[in-house]
């Protein structure tokens, strides 16, 4: 079992070398291998779940480096969720790389490489035991990112330089907290730091490293208000990068900042004025992340500013801290990543070859494919949060856990939110029933893209049935 | 294994898997045509069979979501009645919609006839549905697959009644349904309706009084006022969707969600206990199903587009049916059922004739409907025995549901409630049989003498063989009776 742990991130190593080189030479070969790797890598995924269920939890040494230094991995019920995710939507975004690559071949070397070093990053970072490896894990992944949202050009270029600024500083804050504890506590696992972080945070220099760890992943996860870099990034890049990144990288940044600094979280909690303050910014960030979204005419930027919200609801859940709410933000953390993809996908099948996609491009897909016109409906009730979507699980879990605890602030942002997000949707339901003559520009999209966009559909109706097999509290490393 | 051989799995797979057929088969063609008939037919003898034959009351759980929170099918008698109701309609519309889309030569039989079957899918679930999170999901997916149906013509108008339609029927279930979904999952173990209600004793009133205010409004589909325009406005779809969904599945829907609310999840007990600002709720809620009936009934008689007059005869009829139920005693819920049974029947026929006439003459203004009597005499005879049927009139079964509505009140002693019945049915009687002594005036004498020309025969058959259904029933109406107690 732990040669097949240790499979899933060598194999993406694997194909980004393998696939990226044969594609001068092959481009069909190239295609049909990186969608092969991924289908494996999410075979295992999906076979390790099955396993961890029956099983302990697993904890292993990579390529037998030892503490302090060492590369030190855990598998458990919690995260094996997440690696999963990972792959399924890396397995999804190979199958629509096959048809963009069609008539993009001189990208293929580019994409392979970035795309699978971005997943392995990610598995990195879910898996990962010491702090050192996350560092490095975080700025494969922003090395990979940035140059992926960069891949479109003109406006996209300056969006990934705000990331890239965005994220330099993060990982400098990051490390900055590392060399800290590293100085404090002696090592760089995870372990012992975790227990020195729960002890003794009262003390100046645990909480200077903290703070510096916490802010950073505050940033890479957009947390309002370190959100400037994110609506800009996913909103100006190519459609297809946003179904790999977007999905992706800020989810797995939440994970991080609550699995390893919710102490963090904890101890300013604990004063009143602080806990409202929190409670008052996350139920702001919701009502204005929405109304921003509501405004904007670009379908992308639409989404990025509904990710900002998203972020605050999983967030909000972490705050208020009851068993409920934990459990609507570990399961909207996945929900969240696969609606994104999908929102992502839909864009992307209608964007042609990858021009800035507006509401009013939606004009006429009743009548021109039905089908999309479904998926547009299933995504908009996915964002409102109607039932048989997951996010109706996740608002229902979210107002019990508020109602429980009394945070009523976030109950009223909550409701308010939908009713913003209702009214967006009407909108965008009335573009598509709108008639038009204008023909639609040639897109990449064939089979295979189709079969993602299906499978991400399906898996979507899938999970919104499944929330009793996910666990209660995915937050913990 | 055992799910499969579940009745009420049966006839869902069986409908939504037939929802696909039509994409199968070249339009048009006697296959085409056969099939179209033939799905409904089998799925009503495979659903009598199961549920009226055998007695089968099966229960079945499908997915559990979470505690309290499941995908869960019943038959009850109110659910089985519905459901028999639905498909039995479905058949004869089925039969109608062939002819009069061939008649009007539409290229789009297949993509209708699958959001056709799509739709009685989602009605079968909410008749089904044994809790209040099936209710719902079903109830909108009703609206989801009914929405290409009612744009089915693809014109602005269409388009435009189809975005009034969605405005109304997802926003209201959205704004008030679903928060009343959410609160009474929040403040109850189970969902699963009980004729006790699902909250327990303990919760406050003044709770479940919100929950019974977002319930009335939520279910729009039963054109609660002011949340009625939807229903004039869809009226652009083709004749049999207007018939078989804005006259029997989709408004009847809206009736059998709120009958699931007063008996499911208050309770009748219950409910009548509920107040608001010291008025007893069921009674404020009986006032604005009175206001409604006032209110279509006046607008009916000055609209002349036919198919417009009888939307508004229609939002007339089923606040008598709301009136009806929210008197909340045994007596009103009979009467509620007995004229959601009686309406659908004698109204899909009087859509049925205006589609006919629109098809066979072109004809869409009662104002041009003159002497439309002589030219096709079968199909004004049969409007003429369903308009008194709807008026209330012998030898219309709807006699029957007046007479128990009248009863119920007086039972209830809110004869306040009578006079806009009286008004309405002064109104409903003109307007209706306008359109009859229209069709029966001459322009001129050449048109004594003008050759009969009938619609198509699958349109005439199912207005025909319901006429008689109306008839039989008005003669037998202890069979009636028997299917509703």
């Amino acid at each position: 079992m732990i040669k097949l742990i240790q499979l899933i991130l060598i194999i993406p190593i694997f194909s980004a070398i393998i696939c990226s080189g044969l594609s001068y030479f092959n481009q069909k070969v190239s295609k049909n291998l990186n969608i092969f790797f991924a289908f494996i890598t999410l075979c295992i995924s999906t076979f390790l779940i099955i396993e961890i269920t029956h099983s302990d939890n697993l904890s292993f040494v990579f390529a037998g480096f030892l503490e302090p230094f060492g590369i030190k991995f855990l598998f458990s019920k919690e995260n094996a969720f997440l690696v999963l995710l990972i792959n399924l939507i890396g397995f999804l975004f190979s199958l629509f790389l096959f048809d963009f690559l069609t008539h993009n071949k001189h990208q293929a070397p580019y994409f392979y490489a970035l795309s699978n070093l971005f997943l392995v990053a990610n598995v990195g970072l879910v898996l990962s035991q010491d702090l050192f490896n996350i560092y490095v894990f975080i700025e494969l992944g922003g090395i990979c990112s940035y140059a992926l949202l960069a891949f479109k050009g003109s406006s996209a270029s300056f969006s990934a330089l705000r990331y890239l600024l965005a994220g330099s500083v993060a990982a400098t804050f990051f490390l900055l907290g590392i060399a800290l504890f590293y100085a404090l506590s002696g090592s760089l696992t995870l372990e012992s730091n975790l227990s020195l972080i729960e002890t003794n945070l009262s003390n100046f220099l645990v909480l200077s490293a903290s703070l510096f760890c916490f802010t950073a992943l505050l940033l890479k996860a957009g947390v309002f208000p370190l959100h400037f870099w994110l609506p800009v990034a996913y909103g100006a890049t190519h459609p297809l990068v946003a179904i790999l990144v977007a999905s992706i990288a800020t989810k797995i940044a939440i994970y991080l900042l609550v699995s390893c600094f919710g102490g963090v979280i904890n101890v300013l909690l604990a004063s009143k004025f602080i806990a409202f303050s929190i409670e008052a910014i996350l139920s702001f960030t919701i009502i204005y992340a929405l109304t921003r979204a509501y405004f904007e005419k670009g379908i992308s930027y639409i989404v990025a500013y509904i990710i900002v919200a998203e972020i605050a609801y999983i967030m909000g859940g972490i705050v208020i801290g009851n068993p409920d709410s934990i459990f609507a933000s570990s399961y909207h953390l996945i929900a969240d990543s696969l609606i994104t993809a999908f929102a992502f996908s839909l864009i992307y099948l209608i964007s042609g070859k990858g021009r800035d996609v507006y509401v009013s491009d939606l004009k006429g897909v009743l009548s021109n494919s039905l089908i999309q016109f479904i998926f547009w409906v299933y995504l908009a009730a996915c964002f409102i949060g109607l039932p048989l979507t997951p996010s109706f699980i996740t608002k229902i879990y979210l107002i019990k856990g508020a109602l429980i605890s009394k945070h009523y602030l976030f109950l009223i942002s909550l409701l308010v939110g939908s009713l913003i997000i209702t009214a967006l949707f009407f909108r965008i339901l009335f573009y598509a029933t709108k008639e038009t003559t204008i023909r639609r520009e040639a897109t990449y999209s064939n089979y295979a893209t189709r079969l993602g966009i299906y499978c991400l559909f399906v898996l979507i109706i899938i999970y919104s049935f499944i929330p009793s097999l996910i666990p209660l509290n995915i937050f913990i490393k | 294994m055992e799910i499969l051989s579940n009745s009420i799995f049966q006839i869902l797979l069986l409908t939504i898997l037939c929802s696909y057929l039509p994409f199968l088969l070249k339009q048009s063609t006697l296959l085409f045509k056969s099939l179209i008939i033939l799905v409904p037919f089998i799925i009503f003898c495979l659903f009598f069979k199961q549920f009226f034959l055998q007695e089968n009351l099966e229960i079945l759980n499908l997915v559990k979501f979470l505690p309290g929170l499941e995908f869960a099918f019943k038959v009850d008698k109110f659910g089985k009645n519905f459901a028999f109701m639905v498909l039995f309609l479905w058949f004869f519309t089925s039969i109608y919609a062939l002819g009069y889309l061939e008649k009007k030569h539409d290229e789009k039989q297949q993509r209708f006839f699958c959001f056709f079957t799509l739709s009685v899918f989602s009605t079968l679930g909410v008749a089904f549905a044994s809790n209040l999170f099936t209710l719902y999901c079903f109830y909108e997916f009703l609206s989801l697959s009914t929405i290409p149906l009612v744009m089915h013509n693809g014109d602005k108008l269409a388009i435009n009644g189809g975005r009034k339609y969605i405005t109304y029927l997802l926003g209201t279930s959205i704004l008030f349904a679903l928060p009343s979904v959410i609160i009474s999952l929040l403040n109850s173990n189970s969902l699963a309706f009980n004729s006790s209600g699902i909250f327990s004793l303990t919760t406050s009133s003044s709770l479940i009084t919100l929950v019974a205010i977002l319930s009335f409004f939520g279910y729009a589909k039963a054109a609660i006022f002011p949340f009625h325009g939807w229903l004039p406005g869809a009226m652009v779809a083709p004749t049999p969707v207007s018939a078989m969904l804005h006259a029997v599945a989709v408004v009847k829907v809206g009736i059998f969600s709120q009958y699931r609310i007063i008996t499911g999840v208050i309770g009748i007990e219950r409910f009548s206990e509920l107040a608001f600002f010291g008025f007893e709720l069921s009674y404020i809620f009986c006032l604005i199903a009175s206001l409604a009936i006032i209110y279509a009934s006046i607008v009916a008689i000055g609209a002349d587009n036919f198919k417009r007059r009888l939307a508004f005869s229609t939002i007339s009829k089923l606040n008598y049916m709301i009136l009806a139920m929210y008197l909340v005693i045994p007596a009103g819920l009979f009467a509620s059922q007995l004229e959601l049974f009686t309406h659908a029947l004698s109204k899909i026929v009087l859509f049925f004739v205006a589609g006919a006439i629109y098809a066979h003459v072109g004809l869409t203004k009662i104002s041009d409907l003159k002497g439309i009597a002589y030219k096709m005499p079968i199909t004004i005879f049969c409007f003429f025995i369903c308009a008194l049927s709807i008026c209330g009139l012998p030898p219309g079964v709807g006699f029957y549901a007046k007479l128990f509505l009248v009863k119920a009140i007086f039972t209830k002693k809110y004869l306040i409630l009578i006079l806009p019945i009286l008004f309405s049915a002064i109104l409903s009687s003109y307007y209706l049989l306008d359109i009859v002594l229209k069709a029966l005036s001459r322009v001129k004498e050449a048109d004594k003498d003008q050759k009969i020309s009938e619609a198509p025969i699958l349109c005439l058959f199912p207005i025909v063989t319901l006429t008689i259904v109306c008839i039989f029933l008005f003669i037998y109406p202890s069979i009636l009776f028997n299917f509703i107690k």
